[in-house]
C-alpha cells in the first residue's frame, strides 16, 4: 500500500524534475519564430534597485516562461486544443476552417470617426506640402484580405466593417481635396476573391497581386495621362514553388493549420535583366538586379519555409528601379506597404524611373523626403485595413 | 510567486520538496523558513522586511502577554499589539480610503500618493492577531521559537491567500510532525486538483467574466450579463478555492494539516449556510475574533444580535477591499442573514430544495455583481441588465461566442462545483482500503490522468494571459 501511495507523489516529483533538468540543459533561443518577438535571455538586471524593484525576478519569470523546454511545442498544442475544443476565435484572432485550410480575421469594428480624421489629416498635410512642391498625388487602398475575404466565418459572427470604414476613408479623401482610388472598383466582378488570396496570410498571392497591378495601372494612366498597356496576365506563365507557405496568421497559430498555399511567380523573362536597382537613390550603394530583390525563395531549399516577404521581396525604406525597357520616361514615387511588394518590379518595368518608399522605415518628414526625389507624380497605395501609415504625424 | 507559475512548478516546488526530504529533521523548519521568505521576497522583495517586523513585533508581545499576570496589564498589552498590527494593516489598504473621506468631508485636499498593498498583508496580520489573542486567553502558550513562530506566519503555502490558518491548529505540528506515504498521495492530489481548478477552469472562466465587464453597460445584453456572473461566480469560486486546495495539498506534503476553507458553497440552501461553506477561515475567525467578543446572539436584546451580525458582515466586506462597494456587498449579506434568522430560513423550510437553491445563487450572483463591478452605478446597471429591465436585447453576437467557446469550461465547473467528484473519491478510497485488488488499479489510473492533468496545465501555463489570484488583492 506505501509503494502504491508513493506512486503519484513520485510521478509528479519526476515530470517537474524532468522538466527542470530539460529547462538547464536546452540552448536558449534569441527569438522565436512563432510569435515573431525576441524572447528573454539570460541577461538579467542585477543592480540592487532592479532587486529591490522585482525588475529582476520579473525579468527570470519571463526567462524561465520564454524559455521553458518545448516552447513552441506547448504552444502548438494549445492552439490545436483550442480548435479541438470549438473555440470560435482561435488566439482571440481569427476563424479557422481546418477542412479548406481558411483562416479568416475576427469581423473588425467601425474604426472611431477620429482616428479616420487624423488620418485624413495627415494626408491633407502631405498633400498641401507636394503641391507647394508641385508635385500631384493620389491615395489609393488595395483590397485586403481581412476585408474582402470573410468566408468561412460562423453564421453568428457580426458583419466586419472593412468595406464601410474603407468606405468611409474614401469619402473623407474627397471632402478633403485628395485624389483618391479604391482598386477593388477596378478589378472585374467575375474575380472570385476566394482565388485573390493566401488562405493563411494576410497578403494577396500572384493572381490577387496581379488584379491589383492591373487595377492600378488603370488608375496611374487616367492620372497621368498615358495609355500604358499593362502586362496580361498569363496563366501559363505561373510558376509555383514547392516550398511549404509559412502564413503570417498561420503563424501565429504555430502552423498549425493545413493548407495549399504556394509562392507563385508571373512575370516576363525579361525583368530579370532591364532593372537597374539602388537600396535608397540613384547611384547611392551598390547596384542590385531584379533577382536580388524579389523571390528570394526561389534559392532556398525544398524543405524550408517561405513566407510572402521571403516569396516576393522585403521591405526596404527606400529602392530606386531605373528601367532601360520603359513605356514612359516619367519618375514614379509609389509609397506602399508590404501588398505592393508582390507587384513593385511589374509597375516599375513601364516607367523610366520608379521609387519605391516606405515610410515605416523612413525618417523625417515625408513631404521632404519626397520633394527631394523631384517626380513627376506621387501614388501612395496602402491596404485598406491600414490606417497607421504616416507616424512621423 | 504564484502557485500556478512555471517557475513555482517548475523550479521552485520541486527543489523545496527534495531539499526538504533529504534534510534531517531538526532543519526542516529552518528550511521551509528560508522557503517562504525567499517564496514570499520574490514577488515582494522590500515588503519581506515589513512582514519580518511584524513577526518580531508579535513574537515580543507575545511573550511579554504571556508573562503578564495582571489581567489589565495583559489587555492593555493586546490592544496596543493588536492597534500596531491594525495600524500596518491600515497604513498599507486603507489609508488612502479614510482619507478620500475625510477630504469630501471637510474639502481639504490632501496629498497621499498610494502605497501599492503588500500581498497577503490581510491574511498574515489576521493570523498574527488570532495568535495575539489565543496568547491573552491562554488557549495557547506564547511560542519562545522566533523561527517556529516566523514559520507559523510565513509557512508559503498559506502565506499569500490563506487559508487564515489558526496557531492552535498547527502549533503542534510546527514542534513534531511526520508525513506518511499516505499525506504525500492525499497532499500531491490536493495540489494538482487545486492548480487544475485554478488553471483550467478558474482562469477561462475569468477570460470571459474580464471581457464582459469591460462592456460598457449599454453594450451589455441580458444573456451576456448572465453569463457574465456565472463565469465570475464560478472563477472565485475556483480561483480561491483552487488555492487553498494547493495549500493544503502542500502543507500535507510537509506533514501539516490544514483545516478546510470551502465545502462546496454553491451547493447551500441559505445564505447563512453558503457562508458555513464559504472562506470558512475567514468567517469562523471573525465568529470567534468579533463576534463573539461582542455578545454574538447571547445578548439581553434580540436587536443586538442584529447590530452583531451587520457589523461582522460589513467588516467581513471591508476586509476584502477599502472601499463603498466592498462594504456594502458585506453589510448586503450582514442584511441577508439578519432577515434569514428573522423569519426567511423559517419560509425556506417550507419550499422545494430546487428553489432554496436558486434562491441562494441569484442573491450570491447579486452579491458578487458589487463585489466584481467597479462602482454602483455600473452595477446597478448590470443588474438591470440581467433582469431585463433594460432595452440592450436578450442576447447579441458575445452571448453566442461566449456560450460556444466556454461551454466545455462551463459544464466542467459546474459538475465540479457539486461534490460529485468528492464522493466518488470517498468510495473509492474506502473500496482501496479494504481491496488491494482495487487499490492496485485505482492508484496507477490516477498516477496516470494526474500526471496528465500537470502536462494539461503546463500547456496552459506556457500560454498564460491571465493568471493572478483574485484574493491576492484582498
Amino acid at each position: 500500500m506505501k509503494i502504491l501511495n508513493l506512486l503519484l507523489p513520485i510521478a509528479m516529483l519526476a515530470v517537474l524534475v524532468t522538466g527542470l533538468t530539460l529547462f538547464f540543459t536546452t540552448e536558449d533561443r534569441e527569438v522565436s519564430e512563432m510569435e515573431n518577438r525576441e524572447l528573454q535571455t539570460a541577461h538579467f538586471s542585477t543592480s540592487v534597485q532592479d532587486i529591490i524593484s522585482g525588475k529582476l525576478t520579473k525579468e527570470v519569470e519571463s526567462y524561465i516562461s520564454d524559455q521553458f523546454a518545448f516552447r513552441d511545442d506547448w504552444m502548438k498544442n494549445f492552439v490545436k486544443f483550442q480548435s479541438a475544443t470549438g473555440k470560435t476565435v482561435i488566439k482571440d484572432q481569427y476563424y479557422v476552417d481546418a477542412r479548406t485550410g481558411w483562416i479568416v480575421s475576427k469581423a473588425a469594428d467601425l474604426v472611431p470617426e477620429e482616428d479616420l480624421d487624423k488620418f485624413v489629416g495627415d494626408f491633407a498635410k502631405i498633400n498641401e506640402g507636394l503641391s507647394a512642391h508641385n508635385i500631384p498625388m493620389a491615395f489609393f487602398t488595395f483590397p485586403a484580405k481581412a476585408t474582402y475575404v470573410r468566408e468561412p466565418s460562423p453564421s453568428y459572427a457580426p458583419e466586419d466593417m472593412g468595406i464601410k470604414n474603407n468606405a468611409r476613408l474614401h469619402e473623407k479623401l474627397t471632402a478633403n481635396g485628395i485624389d483618391n482610388a479604391k482598386m477593388m472598383d477596378a478589378i472585374p466582378n467575375g474575380v472570385d476573391v476566394h482565388n485573390m488570396f493566401f488562405k493563411t496570410d494576410h497578403h494577396w498571392n500572384m493572381y490577387g497581386a496581379y488584379q491589383g497591378y492591373l487595377a492600378m495601372m488603370k488608375n496611374m494612366n487616367a492620372r497621368i495621362g498615358e495609355e500604358i498597356q499593362p502586362i496580361p496576365f498569363d496563366e501559363n506563365n505561373m510558376n509555383c514553388l514547392s516550398n511549404d507557405f509559412s502564413g503570417s496568421w498561420n503563424k501565429v497559430l504555430y502552423m498549425t493549420v493545413e493548407n495549399d498555399d504556394q509562392i507563385c511567380y508571373n512575370y516576363p523573362e525579361n525583368f530579370e535583366s532591364q532593372f537597374t536597382v539602388y537600396m535608397g537613390k540613384v547611384g547611392e550603394g551598390k547596384e542590385f538586379k531584379f533577382n536580388d530583390i524579389y523571390g528570394a525563395a526561389k534559392n532556398m531549399p525544398q524543405d524550408e519555409l517561405v513566407s510572402y516577404a521571403t516569396g516576393y521581396s522585403l521591405d526596404y525604406a527606400m529602392l530606386t528601379f531605373l528601367n532601360n525597357d520603359y513605356d514612359s520616361d516619367k519618375h514614379i514615387v509609389i509609397v506602399k506597404d508590404s501588398y505592393m511588394n508582390a507587384i513593385q518590379f511589374h509597375v516599375a518595368s513601364h516607367f523610366k524611373q520608379t521609387t519605391i518608399v516606405d515610410l515605416r522605415h523612413t525618417q523625417g518628414d515625408p513631404v521632404d523626403l519626397i520633394a527631394e526625389l523631384n517626380p513627376d507624380y506621387v501614388f501612395f497605395a496602402y491596404n485598406d485595413r491600414n490606417f497607421n501609415v504616416v507616424e512621423q504625424y | 510567486m504564484v502557485f500556478s507559475s512555471l517557475i513555482f512548478l517548475y523550479v521552485f516546488l520541486p527543489i523545496v520538496i527534495i531539499l526538504y526530504f533529504i534534510s534531517p529533521k531538526w532543519f526542516r523548519n529552518t528550511l521551509l523558513l528560508i522557503a517562504s521568505l525567499f517564496f514570499y521576497a520574490w514577488g515582494e522583495p522590500k515588503y519581506v522586511v515589513l512582514m519580518l517586523l511584524s513577526i518580531i513585533v508579535n513574537y515580543i508581545m507575545g511573550i511579554v502577554i504571556d508573562k503578564a499576570d495582571a489581567k489589565s496589564k495583559r489587555l492593555t498589552l493586546l490592544i496596543v499589539t493588536i492597534l500596531i498590527n491594525l495600524a500596518i494593516l491600515g497604513y498599507y489598504k486603507y489609508a488612502g480610503f479614510f482619507i478620500d473621506i475625510y477630504s469630501d468631508i471637510t474639502g481639504q485636499n490632501i496629498v497621499w500618493e498610494a502605497v501599492p498593498l503588500p500581498i497577503g498583508i490581510s491574511f498574515y496580520t489576521f493570523q498574527a492577531v488570532s495568535y495575539i489573542i489565543d496568547v491573552y486567553r491562554k488557549d495557547v502558550k506564547a511560542n519562545r521559537s522566533l523561527i517556529d513562530l516566523s514559520l507559523f506566519i510565513t509557512l508559503f503555502p498559506q502565506l499569500v491567500a490563506g487559508p487564515i490558518v489558526r496557531y492552535q491548529t498547527i502549533d503542534e505540528q510546527i514542534k513534531s510532525r511526520f508525513t506518511s506515504s499516505s499525506d504525500l498521495m492525499v497532499g500531491t492530489r490536493r495540489f494538482i486538483q487545486g492548480l487544475g481548478k485554478k488553471v483550467l477552469i478558474a482562469n477561462p472562466m475569468g477570460e470571459v467574466a474580464d471581457q464582459i465587464f469591460a462592456l460598457s453597460a449599454g453594450d451589455l445584453t441580458t444573456g451576456t450579463a448572465w453569463i457574465g456572473i456565472i463565469a465570475y461566480s464560478l472563477q472565485i469560486y475556483f480561483d480561491f478555492s483552487g488555492y487553498s486546495d494547493m495549500a493544503i495539498g502542500l502543507a500535507r506534503i510537509f506533514g501539516f494539516r490544514f483545516e478546510e476553507n470551502f465545502n462546496y458553497p454553491y451547493i447551500s440552501q441559505s445564505i447563512t449556510e453558503f457562508w458555513r461553506r464559504w472562506h470558512i477561515s475567514l468567517s469562523s475567525w471573525f465568529r470567534d475574533y468579533v463576534y463573539f467578543p461582542l455578545g454574538g446572539s447571547r445578548v439581553s436584546h434580540q436587536w443586538k444580535v442584529y447590530r452583531n451580525l451587520l457589523i461582522v458582515w460589513t467588516l467581513t466586506g471591508f476586509w476584502h477591499g477599502a472601499s463603498w462597494t466592498f462594504m456594502a456587498w458585506g453589510f448586503y449579506y450582514g442584511i441577508i442573514i439578519c432577515l434569514e434568522k428573522k423569519f426567511i430560513l423559517k419560509w425556506l423550510e417550507k419550499i422545494p430544495r430546487l428553489f432554496r437553491h436558486v434562491y441562494v445563487l441569484i442573491l450570491v450572483m447579486i452579491g458578487w455583481v458589487f463585489f466584481r463591478a467597479d462602482n454602483f452605478s455600473y452595477s446597478w446597471d448590470y443588474i438591470k441588465t440581467m433582469f431585463f429591465m433594460t432595452e440592450n436585447g436578450s442576447y447579441d453576437y458575445n452571448t453566442i461566442v461566449y456560450l460556444m467557446d466556454y461551454a466545455i469550461y462551463f459544464v466542467a465547473a459546474i459538475v465540479l462545483a457539486i461534490p460529485v467528484y468528492m464522493m466518488y473519491q470517498k468510495w473509492s478510497e474506502t473500496k482501496a482500503e479494504n481491496s488491494i485488488g482495487f487499490a492496485i488499479p485505482l492508484r496507477i489510473l490516477q498516477t496516470v490522468l494526474y500526471v496528465g492533468l500537470i502536462l494539461i496545465i503546463t500547456m496552459f501555463l506556457v500560454n498564460a494571459t491571465h493568471n493572478l489570484f483574485i484574493y491576492f488583492r484582498f
